[in-house]
C-alpha cells in the first residue's frame, strides 16, 4: 500500500472525457474479435507458480471484484480482456472504474458508502478516510500480533486494502511477471523490471515487441498484436531454462474455461427433477420395494415412465463423467488429490456422494440412493461455483506439511468419502423424513439402507481418523494431541457409534436412527467447517478462513425444523393408532 | 415360514439358552453383563463426546493447556476412559463362547483396548519434547513439555525434584500452593503466576567506589509498540555496547573520542522537472532537495529521513541551519535553460524552474572500520554524573553530538526510534526486577515470547515468620530468603537426558518459486552415541523424520528417538527446532489402529448373507 498515498489524480483528465476514451478504447480492441489463444497460453508467475495467462487474470478480476466478467462502459469485458487493457493501455482513467469489491454490509454504512453498490473505483477507496483509518488499524493490530486473525470491520477493511493493493500493483505492471528467470524456480520479472538487467540488445528487442503489442491492442489490429507476442515468447524461451510443458498449460486453460463442475450441477439437478417424477423408487427388482411408489405419487401416471427414469439416469451418469473429468483435471494440473482446501473439499464430498449412490444402486437398485445424493451433490456444486470468496477456487501452493501425496491421499481422500458417505446417509433420511410428512406408508427396507451408508461413513471415519494420528505421528511427531480437528473428527466418530448401537440396543428403530442420521451429520459439518471457520485454533491451520456462517447456521436452523416438524407428525399419528 | 430348526440354528438357541442360564445364577457373569453392557456403552460414548465437544470450545476460548488440565488430561476423563476399556473387555467376554461371526466384532472391541493401551504406555514411559538446534552446537537434553519445579534444601544442599505447572495450578493468595521444603521447617508458599513475566533492568548506586559507571536508556518506537530498555556499563567492553537488532550498535565510553570536525562544501542544482545536478568536493552530504512544479516550495531531506518545506523565497538567500549543516539557496530560474553553458531563465512563468543551493556541512571523522556504515550512538557520562553527552553518526562521520538531560528523550533518526536517559550514575549496579508482563508498552509477540512464571516466599509457620515475595521466572534460579536461611528454587521446563548427541550440521529452506514462502525445511542432523562414540547422520525434513537409533526394530517398536521438523527461525537459518518423540506404545498403537480398521470391516461387510 505504498503508492496509494501519491497523488495519481493530477495526471488524470476530468471525469467526463476519461468515459468517452474508455468506451473508445474497449470498442477499439473489440476488433480482436476473440481473445489470442497465444495470449491466453502466455505463462506468467504469480503466488510461487506458474499458470496461464487465462487462469491468472481470471484469478485476478475475481481477487479484485469477486467475479470473472464485468460490464465496462456498457459492454461486458470477460477477465483477459480486461486485465490486458488494464496492462497494455495504463494511461486509461481506470482508477474511477468501479473495479474493487465492497461486499460486508457493515463496512459500507460505516464508511458511509452506498449500500446496494457492490463495486467500487478505487478514486472513491483511496479518498474515504473511513477507510484509511480502519486499514492503518488493521495494519497496525497485525505488527503487534501476527498471529492475531481480524474480525469484522478490520479484516474487511484489510481486505479492501489487499485489492487496492493488487489494483496498484497492476496499474504500475509489476504484477505482469511473464520474464522467466535464468535459474530454475527463481524469482520472474515484470518487463520494465527485466530491461534494466537486459543487454542493449535484448532490451531494444523487447521493448519494440511490447510497443507492437501495445499498438495492436489499442489499434485492435490482430496482426501486430500476435506477432508482438510471438516475439516477446522467443525472447523469453531463450532465457526459461525449465518452461512449462505445452499440455499442462492447455489443460488448464481447457479445465478453466470448460466449467466441469458448472455443468455436472446442471446435469444433477435435470437428473433430480426427473427422478421426482419417475414411478418407482427403485427399478422394482429389490422385492421389498412395493409397486408404484415414487416421492410425489400424484404426477406419476402423466409421464411416461420408463423413459424418464432412464433420461434420470442418463442425466446424473453424464454429471458423474464430468466431474469425475474435471477432477481428473485438477489432479493433472496441481499434481496432488483434490482435497487440499474447502472448495476442494466440497466438490470431493459432491462427488464421493454420488460415487457411493451410484454404488448402492447397482448393487440394491434401491432409487433413493441417487434421490438422497443429488440434493447434496447439487447443492455444495452450486455453492462451490457461486461462493468464490469463501470458496476460493485459485490453485495455490500446499503449506510445506501437506506435500505429502501418499499421506495426503490415504487420510484426507478417507476422511472425506466418510463425509460423502454421511451426506448421503444425511440425504436419504430426507428422502424418508419428507415421505413421512407427506404420509406415505413407511417402507422399512429404506431404513435398512440408511443403516448401509451409515455404515461406510463410520468404516471410512474410523480408518481416516486413524491414519491421521500415523501421519500425525510421522510429521508432527505425536499420535493424538487433541487438536481441534483431531477431536472434532473423533466426536463425529462417537455420535455415529452412538447413534448405531442405541439401534443395536433396541433403544430407537428406522425412524430414530432417520433422524439420528440428520442430527449427527451437523457434528460432521462442525468437524469440516466448523473447527476451520468457527473455531479457528489448533495445528490443521491450512483450512482456515471466514465467510459463510449465517449460511451454515440457516442450514442447521431449517435441519431443526425439519426433524421437530417430523417428530411431531409422527406423535401424532402414534398416538391416532 | 419354516418350522423345523437347522443344526446351526441348533446351535444357537443353545448358546442362547447357556448364556441366558449362567447371567441367572451366577454373580460373576451378573457382574460382567452389567459392566458389558449397551445402556454403560451408550452413556460412555455420549458423555466422552460431549465432553471432547465442551473441550475444543474451552480451547477456543481460552487456551490450549487450559483444555487440557480441565478435560483431556484430568483424572476424572482417564478415569472414564479407563472404564470404557472395562465395558469394552465386558462385552467381549458377555458373548463367550465366542462363534465365527463375532470375529470382528472381538477385534475391533480388543483394537480400541490396544490402542488405549498404547497411549496410556505412551504416557507412563515414553515422551515428547523439543530441542532447538544451532549449528555446530551438539545437545544431549531434550525439553520436555512438562513442568517442573527445583528446590534445594538449605540442609543437605540435595536438589529436590517435583512436577508443578503453575498455570494449571493458579495459585493465588486465596489459594496458594504450600510445598515443604525437605529437610526444613520451612514453607514453600506460591500465592501467584503469571503466563508471561518479564525482566527489567535498573539501575543501583553502589557504594563500592570501584564500581563502574552506568546508565540505563529507554529506546522506544511508536510506530512499531516497541520498546527496549537497555543497560550499559563501563564494567567490560561487552556490556558497554549494545546491538540494536544488527541496524545499530550503542557504546558507553569513559570519554567520548575526540572528533576532528572537517567542513565540507557542495552545490546542487536543483530542477521541478529533472534529477538533480550535484557537485561535492570530498564526499556527498546526502541531502536531497527537490523542488515544486510550480517552483515555489522547496522539500528537505536529511540523510536521517526527517524531511520538512520550506517557501522558496524564505530560502533565497537566507541561511537554513540544519543541525551542523547550513543551506542556502542562491539563484533561482523559474523557465530554466542552458544557454551556451550557461544558466539563464527564458521567461517569469515558472515552467522549467530551478534553483541552485550551496550547502556547507561538517562530518566529523572518527576511528571506525573500513567499509562500516551501520548507525552509532555513544554515549558518555558528565562529570557530574546528571546527564549524557551523545554523538549520532553512520559509518565515520558524526551527524549530531550533544548532551541529553536526565529522563529527557531525542530522536535516533533511526525511523521513528527515540532514545530516553532513564538513570545514570558513576558507581552503579545493574539488577533486574521481575514482574507480569504489562500489556501497554510493547508489543504481543514480544509477550508471547516472555517465559511464564510464578511468586512465592518462604515462611515458618512454627515461628510465624514470613520472608519477602519473589518472582520465580522459568529458567533461571531465584534465592528465596527467610532470615539468614536461603533456598535456591528454579522453575521451568524438565530437561531430559537422552544417550546421544545430536547436532545439526546443515539447514535449508526451499522456496516455491518466485516468493519467500518456504516449500520445505531440510535440516542434515548428525547422531553420535554417546558409548560408543558411534555417529550416524540423518536427513530430517516435512513428513520425513529421523530417528536414533534409527535400526527396523527400534523404528518398528517404537523404542527411538524420533526427531521431526516443528519450528524455523526466519531470521536465523543455522536454527531449527524439532519435536521429538519418544514412544515405547507405538506398536500397541499400530495394533490397535489396524485392528479397529479390519475388524469394523469384518463386522460389516464378512459373511454377511444378502
Amino acid at each position: 500500500m505504498k503508492t496509494y498515498l501519491t497523488k495519481l489524480t493530477q495526471k488524470f483528465s476530468p471525469l467526463l472525457l476519461a468515459t468517452l476514451f474508455l468506451s473508445t478504447a474497449i470498442q477499439g480492441h473489440a476488433s480482436l474479435s476473440q481473445m489470442p489463444s497465444a495470449l491466453e497460453e502466455l505463462p506468467i508467475q504469480e503466488n510461487g507458480r506458474r499458470k496461464p495467462y487465462l487462469v491468472f487474470a481470471e484469478e485476478t478480476l475475481r481477487a479484485l471484484s469477486g467475479r470473472t466478467s464485468l460490464i465496462v462502459a456498457g459492454k461486458k469485458t470477460c477477465a483477459t480482456e480486461l486485465v490486458t487493457s488494464l496492462w497494455l493501455e495504463p494511461d486509461q482513467p481506470w482508477a474511477t472504474e468501479t473495479f474493487l469489491l465492497v461486499s460486508y454490509g457493515p463496512l459500507k454504512k460505516t464508511l458511509g458508502l452506498p449500500l446496494e453498490q457492490k463495486l467500487f473505483s478505487y478514486e472513491t477507496l483511496r479518498h474515504n478516510s473511513g477507510l484509511l483509518t480502519l486499514m492503518d488499524q488493521a495494519s497496525k493490530a497485525r505488527r503487534a500480533d501476527p498471529s492475531h486473525r481480524l474480525e469484522g470491520l478490520l479484516k474487511e477493511a484489510a481486505d479492501v486494502g489487499m485489492r487496492m493493493a493488487l489494483f496498484e500493483e497492476i496499474q504500475d505492471g509489476s504484477l505482469f511477471r511473464i520474464v522467466p528467470s535464468e535459474k530454475a524456480g527463481g524469482r520472474w520479472s515484470a518487463l520494465a523490471e527485466w530491461e534494466q538487467v537486459a543487454s542493449p540488445e535484448e532490451r531494444q528487442s523487447a521493448q519494440q515487441a511490447f510497443l507492437l503489442l501495445q499498438q495492436g491492442w489499442t489499434q485492435g489490429s490482430g496482426g501486430d498484436f500476435i506477432q508482438g507476442l510471438t516475439d516477446l515468447k522467443m525472447l523469453f524461451e531463450k532465457i526459461d531454462p525449465q518452461p512449462v510443458p505445452h499440455w499442462k498449460l492447455q489443460l488448464e486453460i481447457f479445465y478453466q474455461k470448460t466449467h466441469p463442475f458448472r455443468w455436472a450441477w446442471i446435469l444433477y439437478a435435470i437428473a433430480g427433477i426427473l427422478l421426482l417424477f419417475s414411478p418407482n423408487l427403485g427399478k422394482g427388482s429389490d422385492p421389498r420395494l412395493s409397486g408404484n411408489d415414487n416421492l410425489i405419487n400424484t404426477t406419476a401416471y402423466s409421464f411416461k415412465r420408463f423413459g424418464i427414469r432412464r433420461s434420470a439416469w442418463f442425466c446424473a451418469g453424464s454429471g458423474f463423467f464430468l466431474q469425475a473429468t474435471g477432477l481428473l483435471a485438477r489432479i493433472l494440473i496441481t499434481g496432488r488429490p483434490p482435497v487440499t482446501n474447502m472448495y476442494e473439499v466440497v466438490i470431493w464430498v459432491a462427488f464421493g456422494t454420488v460415487f457411493f449412490a451410484l454404488l448402492f444402486e447397482s448393487f440394491l437398485h434401491g432409487g433413493i440412493f441417487l434421490l438422497g445424493a443429488i440434493p447434496v451433490a447439487v447443492i455444495s456444486l452450486i455453492l462451490a461455483d457461486t461462493q468464490p470468496v469463501i470458496l476460493n477456487p485459485a490453485i495455490n501452493p500446499l503449506m510445506p506439511v501437506l506435500r505429502d501425496n501418499f499421506w495426503l491421499t490415504i487420510h484426507v481422500l478417507t476422511i472425506t468419502l466418510s463425509y460423502a458417505a454421511f451426506a448421503l446417509s444425511l440425504g436419504i433420511a430426507h428422502v424418508i423424513l419428507i415421505r413421512l410428512l407427506l404420509k406415505h406408508q413407511p417402507l422399512p427396507i429404506l431404513y435398512n439402507y440408511l443403516y448401509r451408508t451409515l455404515q461406510v461413513g463410520v468404516l471410512l471415519l474410523a480408518t481416516g481418523t486413524i491414519l491421521g494420528g500415523v501421519w500425525a505421528n510421522y510429521s508432527w511427531g505425536r499420535f493424538w494431541d487433541w487438536d481441534p480437528k483431531e477431536t472434532w473428527a473423533l466426536v463425529t466418530l462417537l455420535i455415529y457409534l452412538f447413534l448405531l448401537h442405541g439401534r443395536i440396543a433396541g433403544r430407537w428403530g428406522g425412524f430414530g436412527l432417520t433422524i439420528g442420521a440428520v442430527l449427527a451429520f451437523l457434528s460432521v459439518l462442525m468437524a469440516c467447517y466448523g473447527v476451520n471457520f468457527v473455531l479457528g485454533t489448533g495445528l490443521h491451520s491450512y483450512g482456515f478462513s471466514t465467510g459463510g456462517f449465517p449460511l451454515v447456521l440457516g442450514f442447521v436452523g431449517l435441519e431443526l425444523v425439519l426433524v421437530a416438524a417430523t417428530i411431531a407428525i409422527k406423535k401424532k399419528e402414534d398416538s391416532q393408532r | 415360514m419354516k418350522t423345523e430348526t437347522t443344526p446351526k440354528k441348533e446351535n444357537t438357541l443353545s448358546r442362547r439358552a447357556l448364556i441366558n442360564e449362567r447371567k441367572k445364577n451366577s454373580l460373576f457373569w451378573q457382574v460382567v453383563h452389567l459392566l458389558g453392557s449397551l445402556q454403560l456403552a451408550l452413556i460412555l460414548l455420549a458423555t466422552i463426546a460431549l465432553a471432547c465437544a465442551i473441550a475444543t470450545f474451552t480451547e477456543s476460548h481460552f487456551d490450549t493447556a487450559v483444555a487440557h488440565a480441565a478435560i483431556y488430561k484430568a483424572p476424572w476423563f482417564m478415569a472414564w476412559l479407563t472404564v470404557l476399556c472395562i465395558n469394552l473387555f465386558a462385552v467381549t467376554l458377555t458373548r463367550w463362547p465366542w462363534e465365527k461371526k463375532h470375529t470382528g466384532f472381538i477385534i475391533t472391541h480388543y483394537g480400541i483396548i490396544t490402542l488405549l493401551l498404547g497411549a496410556i504406555i505412551g504416557m507412563t514411559w515414553g515422551f515428547e519434547g523439543n530441542v532447538t538446534l544451532h549449528r555446530g552446537t551438539p545437545l544431549t537434553k531434550i525439553t520436555t513439555r512438562k513442568s517442573v519445579l527445583q528446590i534445594e534444601s538449605p540442609s543437605d544442599n540435595f536438589l529436590y525434584l517435583l512436577p508443578y505447572d503453575a498455570t494449571i495450578a493458579h495459585p493465588s493468595t486465596k489459594h496458594p500452593t504450600r510445598l515443604s521444603v525437605p529437610g526444613t521447617e520451612l514453607q514453600l508458599i506460591i500465592d501467584d503466576w503469571s503466563q508471561h513475566l518479564e525482566q527489567q533492568p535498573f539501575l543501583q548506586a553502589s557504594n563500592d567506589l570501584k564500581a563502574p559507571a552506568a546508565l540505563l536508556l529507554r529506546l522506544q518506537s511508536k510506530m512499531l509498540h516497541q520498546e527496549q530498555i537497555v543497560p550499559l556499563t563501563l564494567a567490560d567492553s561487552a556490556s558497554a555496547t549494545f546491538d540494536f537488532f544488527g541496524l545499530a550498535t550503542l557504546q558507553f565510553f569513559s570519554k567520548l573520542p575526540a572528533s576532528h570536525p572537517n567542513f565540507h562544501h557542495e552545490s546542487q542544482l536543483v530542477a521541478a522537472n529533472f534529477a538533480p545536478v550535484i557537485i561535492f568536493q570530498d564526499q556527498p552530504s546526502g541531502i536531497n532537495i527537490t523542488l515544486s512544479k510550480d517552483g515555489n516550495l522547496v522539500t528537505i531531506t536529511t540523510p536521517e529521513g526527517t524531511s520538512a518545506s520550506y517557501p522558496r523565497a524564505a530560502l533565497l538567500n537566507q541561511k537554513l541551519p540544519l543541525g551542523t549543516t547550513t543551506i542556502i539557496v542562491k539563484e533561482y530560474w523559474p523557465d530554466f535553460k542552458l544557454v551556451d553553458g550557461k544558466p539563464t531563465t527564458l521567461s517569469q512563468q515558472p515552467k522549467n524552474p530551478a534553483l541552485r543551493a550551496e550547502i556547507t556541512f561538517s562530518s566529523t571523522t572518527i576511528e571506525q572500520p573500513a567499509g562500516k556504515t551501520t548507525p552509532w550512538l555513544r554515549l558518555a557520562l558528565e562529570p557530574d554524573g546528571k546527564a549524557i553527552q551523545y554523538q549520532l553518526g553512520r559509518g565515520s562521520s558524526i551527524q549530531k553530538s550533544g548532551t541529553l538531560a536526565m529522563s529527557a528523550s531525542m530522536p535516533l533518526g533511526w525511523a521513528d526510534w527515540e532514545c530516553q536517559l532513564l538513570a545514570a550514575g558513576p558507581h552503579e549496579e545493574i539488577a533486574y526486577s521481575i514482574a507480569p508482563f504489562r500489556e501497554t508498552t510493547q508489543s504481543k509477540s514480544d509477550r508471547s515470547s516472555a517465559p511464564p512464571g510464578f511468586r512465592a516466599y518462604l515462611a515458618n509457620q512454627e515461628h510465624d515468620q514470613q520472608g519477602p515475595p519473589q518472582w520465580v521466572i522459568s529458567g533461571a534460579v531465584t534465592p528465596l530468603m527467610l532470615d539468614h536461611q536461603m533456598v535456591r528454587v528454579a522453575y521451568g521446563l524438565e530437561l531430559r537426558p537422552v544417550p546421544f548427541s545430536i547436532e545439526l550440521l546443515h539447514f535449508e529452506v526451499p522456496r516455491d518459486e518466485g516468493t519467500e514462502t518456504p516449500s520445505d525445511f531440510r535440516a542434515t542432523v548428525r547422531f553420535k552415541n554417546l558409548k560408543t562414540g558411534a555417529t550416524r547422520d540423518g536427513l530430517i525434513h516435512m513428513n520425513h523424520p529421523a530417528s536414533f537409533p534409527g535400526t527396523f526394530w527400534a523404528n518398528f517398536t517404537g523404542f527411538n528417538y524420533k526427531f521431526s521438523q516443528a519450528e524455523w527461525n526466519p531470521r536465523d537459518l543455522d536454527e531449527t527446532t524439532l519435536q521429538v518423540l519418544y514412544d515405547p506404545g507405538w506398536l500397541f498403537k499400530w495394533i490397535g489402529s489396524l485392528a479397529i480398521c479390519v475388524g469394523i470391516a469384518m463386522m460389516f461387510y464378512w459373511g454377511k448373507k444378502k
